[in-house]
């Protein structure tokens, strides 16, 4: 009886103490400046996320970029996100030094700078 | 395969919850709703049936919580569905997904398995339901972090 006890409460504790992994808001990020500048090789965009993979320096990168309701407001289209365009995202990397990923606070296309986070600029 | 998948995904369904700004996410909420009327009522009624709580009956605990896991697992389902034909392609292919699925698969095909089973018949039962079902629950969180 005790033992079912003691294995019922430790896998409720198992469940409560995963690691609490990065993904959604600016906890796994650097909060730092961080500026990357290179040619989209790939786009997903919309829910749940907007990934952008990005080729610079010979390095692969992946950019997280806004759901549709923020691009459409800081004015980018998914047209602008066309693969071999040149772009330059402005964001916080991952803490991670190992981890190619930024996620942006803006982007500049063609010298026009479209921001997602202006309250974060 | 992959061509199905692909294809689910171009629905207009799909692309407009890929889209949407405030239903995604309201999906996403009832998904999360549905899985903790399911989860939270198998728990407590697995240990009803188990024996560490005492409170009422079995029989009582199983009329009050069956009902609702029930409606929590059909919420959980229709809403998971439409979460996953946005993006059918990679889910289908992650293997935390993968896992998911058989879990939730096993633990529906033993429920119904026992489900006509009187609760003195059901403590084993319920001590493999109540670690197969938060066992889908990790893995489910985990396809967000592969």
């Amino acid at each position: 009886m005790h033992l079912i006890k003691y294995a019922v409460l430790s896998l409720l504790l198992a469940v409560v103490a995963l690691p609490a992994l990065a993904h959604h808001g600016w906890r796994w990020t650097d909060s730092g400046d961080f500026e990357l500048t290179g040619v989209i090789a790939d786009a997903r965009l919309g829910n749940p996320h907007g990934i952008v993979t990005i080729t610079a320096n010979g390095e692969t990168w992946t950019a997280e970029v806004g759901q549709p309701w923020r691009n459409e407001r800081a004015g980018l289209t998914d047209a602008m996100f066309a693969t071999g365009t040149e772009l330059t995202i402005l964001g916080e990397r991952s803490a991670d030094p190992a981890q190619l990923v930024v996620k942006a606070e803006a982007i500049i296309i063609a010298g026009e700078t479209y921001l997602l986070y202006p309250e974060r600029m | 395969m992959t061509e199905f998948f692909a294809a689910i995904e171009a629905t207009t369904l799909a692309e407009y919850l890929r889209r949407s700004r405030w239903v995604y996410p309201l999906i996403n909420a009832s998904h999360i709703l549905g899985i903790a009327l399911l989860v939270g009522t198998i728990v407590a009624m697995n240990l009803r049936l188990i024996g560490i709580t005492r409170l009422s009956s079995p029989d009582d605990a199983i009329i009050l919580l069956r009902p609702v896991a029930i409606a929590g697992l059909l919420i959980a389902l229709i809403t998971g569905a439409l979460l996953f034909i946005v993006q059918a392609t990679e889910y289908a292919a992650n293997r935390w997904f993968q896992v998911k699925l058989l879990l939730i698969i096993s633990a529906i095909a033993h429920a119904m398995w026992h489900i006509r089973l009187p609760p003195e018949r059901l403590r084993l039962a319920a001590t493999v339901s109540l670690i197969i079902w938060p066992a889908a629950l990790i893995c489910g969180r985990m396809i967000a972090y592969s």
